[in-house]
């Protein structure tokens, strides 16, 4: 939970506010927690709601400056996304609908399969992949703007 | 950059699905045929031991006493009900102000209309409509606006007079929740009034479709645990209150809200 809220915001401060608000939420609507899902899907649903809220919150405010690759610990190196795609990510997310945000945070930020992701936002395998390749092209052009800059 | 799209390879686990082997979550046979996996392929058991070690660190560097000890610090800062009136810092002074616009506008919405989002239930005397948390503020849902998983909401009610107010929902797959009192509470007294929050603010779950919210305001305080076993009674099937303007509950005024999950 700490790592996503990471790669999602950027920088520690805003990670362990988050961790701390996730898990305060959580506690407090535990007792409408049926089940249905895993516990892991239920906190990941709470996490990103609160960290895609938060984000669209700093790009109104255009404040916090991406964190830089050397900001994070050591421990979050291993395996990671590699640290600019995450910022495209961060970048270009608030600009898009809700299903499509869902599953850019399934596929980039937790490494879920297409099928997973799927499954996670409840569309078909085609539908997500037109989903993502719509973000994939979104972000190859964000970043050919930031190459010319 | 190197954002793009991967084929599943479907001889290998995802990094999602190692770390909720990891966390402990997958079915029995899941499990075994994952460890089977682990077993003949490092690369897999290599980022699965990644993923162990980052919990480790993560445990070392936040010990489980100071996250729960900065979890009470936080809780205490709030009030007990945590209404998103209040989390989300509507100014001091404004808030009677503004919970009376808030109730201006319920009244004047359209009623009779069968809309998904927000309903009104023809000629009734209450009425439910709903806050929900966007871009960390709290805005009116409008007639028809869907929900989705892990928004946050808060009721509203507009009462003519006051009473024991409970409020429940029943889903598309028939489970009967109670939303307010919390758990093991009994109903306080809810006075009358436009658009008053009801306490406590809800988290949606994943169940998608529909879901029928009841406002009952009635004569006498119930404890949630018995209200919601004597609405599951009323019929074999609760999803028949899906479609229904009231439930057949005696000394309890109603009002209705029908929410769609995507």
């Amino acid at each position: 939970m700490y790592r996503r809220c990471w790669l999602l915001l950027g920088n520690r401060a805003d990670a362990e506010d988050a961790l701390q608000e996730v898990f305060l939420r959580a506690m407090r609507a535990a007792g409408g927690f049926r089940g249905e899902s895993s516990p892991m899907t239920w906190l990941y649903r709470i996490s990103t709601n609160h960290c895609l809220n938060v984000l669209r919150g700093k790009r109104r405010r255009r404040d916090t400056p991406p964190a830089q690759a050397g900001e994070l610990p050591a421990e979050l190196l291993c395996a990671l996304p590699r640290a600019e795609d995450l910022a495209l990510v961060r970048e270009l997310l608030p600009r898009f609908d809700a299903r499509t945000q869902e599953a850019a945070v399934a596929y980039f930020v937790d490494e879920m399969s297409l099928q997973e992701t799927a499954a996670a936002v409840g569309r078909s395998v085609p539908t997500v992949r037109k989903l993502l390749e719509r973000f994939v092209v979104a972000a190859a052009k964000a970043a050919e703007r930031g190459g010319d800059r | 950059m190197s954002l793009a799209l991967r084929e599943d390879d479907p001889g290998h686990p995802s990094r999602h699905a190692l770390a909720r082997h990891e966390a402990g979550e997958g079915s029995p046979a899941e499990r075994a045929a994952l460890e089977s996996h682990l077993g003949a392929c490092p690369a897999c058991a290599e980022v699965l031991a990644g993923i162990a070690a980052l919990r480790s660190a993560f445990h070392a560097s936040h010990p489980r006493g100071d996250l729960a000890a900065a979890l009470e610090a936080r809780e205490a800062t709030r009030p007990p009900a945590r209404p998103l009136l209040t989390v989300l810092r509507w100014p001091l002074g404004l808030g009677s102000a503004t919970a009376a616009v808030i109730g201006l506008l319920l009244l004047l919405l359209p009623s009779g209309q069968e809309q998904a989002g927000a309903e009104r239930v023809k000629g009734a005397a209450l009425s439910l409509g709903f806050l929900i948390e966007v871009d960390g503020r709290a805005v009116v849902a409008e007639p028809g606006r869907s929900v989705r998983a892990g928004d946050r909401i808060q009721f509203l009610l507009s009462a003519p007079a006051g009473g024991f107010l409970h409020v429940l929902g029943v889903d598309g797959a028939g489970q009967v929740s109670v939303y307010h009192p919390a758990p093991g509470v009994v109903a306080g007294a809810f006075p009358g009034g436009a658009g008053r929050p009801v306490p406590g603010s809800v988290i949606l779950d994943d169940t998608a479709g529909p879901e029928r919210i009841f406002a009952l305001l009635c004569e006498a305080a119930r404890e949630p645990a018995a209200l919601a076993a004597e609405v599951r009674a009323l019929a074999p099937d609760p999803r028949v209150w899906l479609t229904s303007e009231a439930l057949p509950l005696a000394g309890c005024r109603q009002a209705t809200l029908l929410l769609v999950k995507e």
